[in-house]
């Protein structure tokens, strides 16, 4: 279990890039406990509303208090689940259609409390983080997403 | 009762009804209080979905305001 109790950033402005993910991935050669990763990706949709194409998100959020929850939520997978390590990335500002928007990362030591942990991660903080998305669309009009509960 | 001042941020589709992302009010000493005295100047936020956080914490009943506060209006979440 993790013993390091600080409230770490998640945000990164614009979109994740493959490399930035790529870099995670290989900046944990290094730990050889680690026996699985799994990773999730939320990527942008080009959704339809109304006839009209989403052609990217704008997210904002109550950053201080999205942090503090975050490191809730943190604490709470890293007591449920045997991790090893755990990183959380999700964008602010512009992100176009096929581009990236959140990364969950979760290691552990047998396969299946990385899968569990990442899975409860990224619905714990769909639910719970005040992140806010402006869908842009083609007609250069927006619409506000709200996330399915 | 000493004077307090409470800071309420607005959020989303919230500041885009408010038109200011941040309000400074004086000896208000409940959210209910805040709350009627918002709806006062902005109407529509009768009509629009929101949860209240008081110091990032939500809420679900009127809390009392012992001293100065920050008061969040969370229009639904859409991360991810």
């Amino acid at each position: 279990m993790s013993t390091d109790h600080r409230v770490r950033n998640i945000f990164i402005q614009g979109p994740i890039s493959g490399a930035f993910i790529g870099g995670k991935i290989a900046a944990h050669a290094s730990k050889k406990n680690i026996g699985g990763h799994s990773i999730f990706l939320g990527q942008v949709r080009a959704d339809l509303k109304d006839g009209r194409e989403v052609t990217a998100i704008e997210y904002t959020a109550y950053e201080e208090m999205a942090l503090q929850k975050m490191h809730q939520i943190r604490q709470d997978i890293f007591a449920k689940y045997d991790l090893t390590c755990m990183h959380i990335y999700h964008s602010l500002g512009v992100v176009a259609v096929g581009e990236i928007s959140l990364f969950v990362f979760t290691s552990s030591v047998h396969r299946a409390p990385a899968i569990e942990g990442c899975q409860e991660t990224v619905e714990r903080l769909k639910k719970e983080l005040p992140v806010w998305g402006k869908e842009l669309l083609s007609d250069q009009s927006y619409v506000w997403k709200v996330n399915q509960v | 009762m000493s004077s307090n001042q409470i800071k309420v941020l607005f959020f989303g589709q919230i500041a885009e009804y408010t038109l200011v992302n941040q309000l400074i009010l004086n000896d208000f000493y409940d959210t209910d209080a805040v709350i009627a005295h918002l709806n006062f100047i902005y109407p529509r936020l009768q009509d629009s979905p929101y949860q209240l956080a008081v110091d990032k914490e939500i809420i679900h009943e009127n809390t009392a305001f012992t001293a100065n506060h920050i008061l969040a209006l969370l229009p639904p979440y859409a991360g991810g």
